[in-house]
């Protein structure tokens, strides 16, 4: 009787949900924040068009931006908004999983999951999930936006 | 009867350092097995290869019929563990906590949370971060009693609590046992173990020294004798006489439990006025092992 590695995940999942009922919202509306604060400051910008010119001709920019694709000002903002608020994502994302693993683990709280009935995988599983699923979430909303 | 827990010569190092050397247990179906050692003696480790936490190194390993490692999901079905330090969810409540645990095996009996939420004295409303030691602890074991699972491990359950708390933690054992569960209880506090264990293992330097039931374990050891006597005389000539100290008429001494016979009989003759017989305590027994200096000296 081999038990399953996830068993438990979904339970866990809903822990976890609960646990970050107010640190996720927060790093999952900042992108949207930092993409948004980059729009009323490109459009702020009577001549934007002659700052992002100026700005693309530095080869440091480029390098780490790459070129304004499309030429307009939706481009504008997403080439310079972009990088900052996928960062913000990685980062909420990776200090989730760290949360839900590492973290546990220095504390002892697994010890507590772990002598119940849940998978050697689900603790892991459970966190990817939470922090994929924020990124998306994080990804959609600034999409739509 | 079938065996809950049997390890034979169960080993695991870390690195170079020889946590367990060879562990032999036994627990009967039905039985609380006290489980008592000192720090670093190996007892959670073992406790941690039981729940298929650590992989072991060699030996054997059976935890209800199945092998810990392998069948770790569906074995932690049938059982409840409460960690030594219980380390809870700061932004969650206690009762989320029982909830959530509660949940993992199955349904929840609700009367029955009630009521041990009610024997505990626990506020279930409060958010973790403001639970003192001994208020985790009792989570712990709100969790564990709320379970019908067959076996209980409790790793040092009794570590934070107050002894009204303590009184309530012996009754539930009580009823547990009752009910037919059987009881892992690692401790270090003797008197607790004394109370509710069946049998008794104790663990040094990651074996197992001395196992077995509390009478037969005293079988091994001394009885301390307080005695008044009429006529002078010398006890220390006596065969399997210890530890002989003299106060005006009142000797107090032990002696091997083969020897009390002919002790007794040579004390007849002598006029006694009074006469007392301790049985070992388990913390005699326990520190016979530990406080043996040639031992520690081979060991180190």
């Amino acid at each position: 009787m081999k038990g399953n590695h996830f068993s438990g995940t979904g339970k866990l999942l809903k822990l976890y949900l609960r646990r970050d009922r107010i640190i996720l919202p927060i790093w999952i509306l900042l992108a949207l924040i930092v993409i948004n604060g980059q729009v009323s400051f490109v459009k702020a910008m009577p001549d934007w068009q002659v700052y992002i010119a100026e700005l693309s001709e530095s080869p440091l920019v480029t390098a780490l931006l790459g070129p304004v694709v499309p030429l307009n000002i939706e481009g504008a903002i997403l080439w310079r908004g972009l990088l900052q608020a996928s960062i913000t994502v990685m980062i909420g994302a990776a200090l989730t999983m760290i949360r839900h693993t590492r973290t546990e683990e220095i504390s002892g709280r697994n010890e507590l999951i772990l002598g119940r009935p849940v998978g050697k995988y689900a603790n892991l599983s459970a966190a990817l999930l939470l922090s994929c699923g924020g990124s998306l979430l994080a990804g959609l909303l600034t999409a739509v936006f | 009867m079938m065996n809950v827990i049997e390890t034979r010569k169960l080993t695991k190092s870390y690195g170079k350092y020889e946590a367990l050397r060879g562990v032999d247990l036994t627990v009967k179906q039905g039985e609380v097995y006290g489980f008592i050692g000192p720090n670093g003696a190996g007892k959670s480790t073992t406790i941690r290869i039981l729940l298929g936490m650590l992989r072991k190194d060699a030996g054997e390993a059976k935890l209800l019929g199945g092998d810990p490692w392998q069948d770790a999901v569906a074995l932690h079905q049938r059982l409840v563990y409460i960690p030594g330090d219980v380390t809870l969810w700061p932004n969650l409540t206690g009762g989320e906590v029982i909830d959530f645990l509660g949940r993992l095996h199955g349904k929840i009996n609700s009367s029955r949370r009630k009521e041990l939420l009610g024997r505990f004295q626990l506020d279930p409303k409060k958010k973790c971060r403001s639970y003192s030691k001994g208020n985790r602890q009792k989570v712990a074991l709100v969790s564990a009693f709320l379970s019908d699972a067959e076996l209980l491990i409790l790793d040092e359950p009794t570590s934070g609590l107050d002894p009204l708390m303590e009184q309530v933690f012996q009754e539930c054992i009580f009823e547990v046992r009752k009910q037919g569960k059987t009881v892992f209880l690692s401790s270090h506090i003797l008197a607790e173990v004394e109370v509710l264990c069946d049998r008794v293992g104790i663990i040094r330097q990651g074996k197992i020294v001395e196992s077995g039931t509390l009478e037969e374990l005293r079988h091994l050891t001394r009885t301390t004798v307080t005695v008044e006597l009429d006529k002078p005389t010398n006890l220390k000539q006596l065969q399997g006489v210890h530890d002989v100290t003299q106060k005006d008429e009142k000797w107090r001494f032990s002696v091997d439990t083969n020897a009390v016979d002919a002790v007794m009989n040579a004390l007849a003759p002598m006029g006694i006025k009074s006469l007392i017989a301790e049985p070992p305590t388990l913390e005699e027994l326990f520190m016979r092992h530990y406080g043996d200096k040639h031992e520690g000296k081979e060991l180190n």
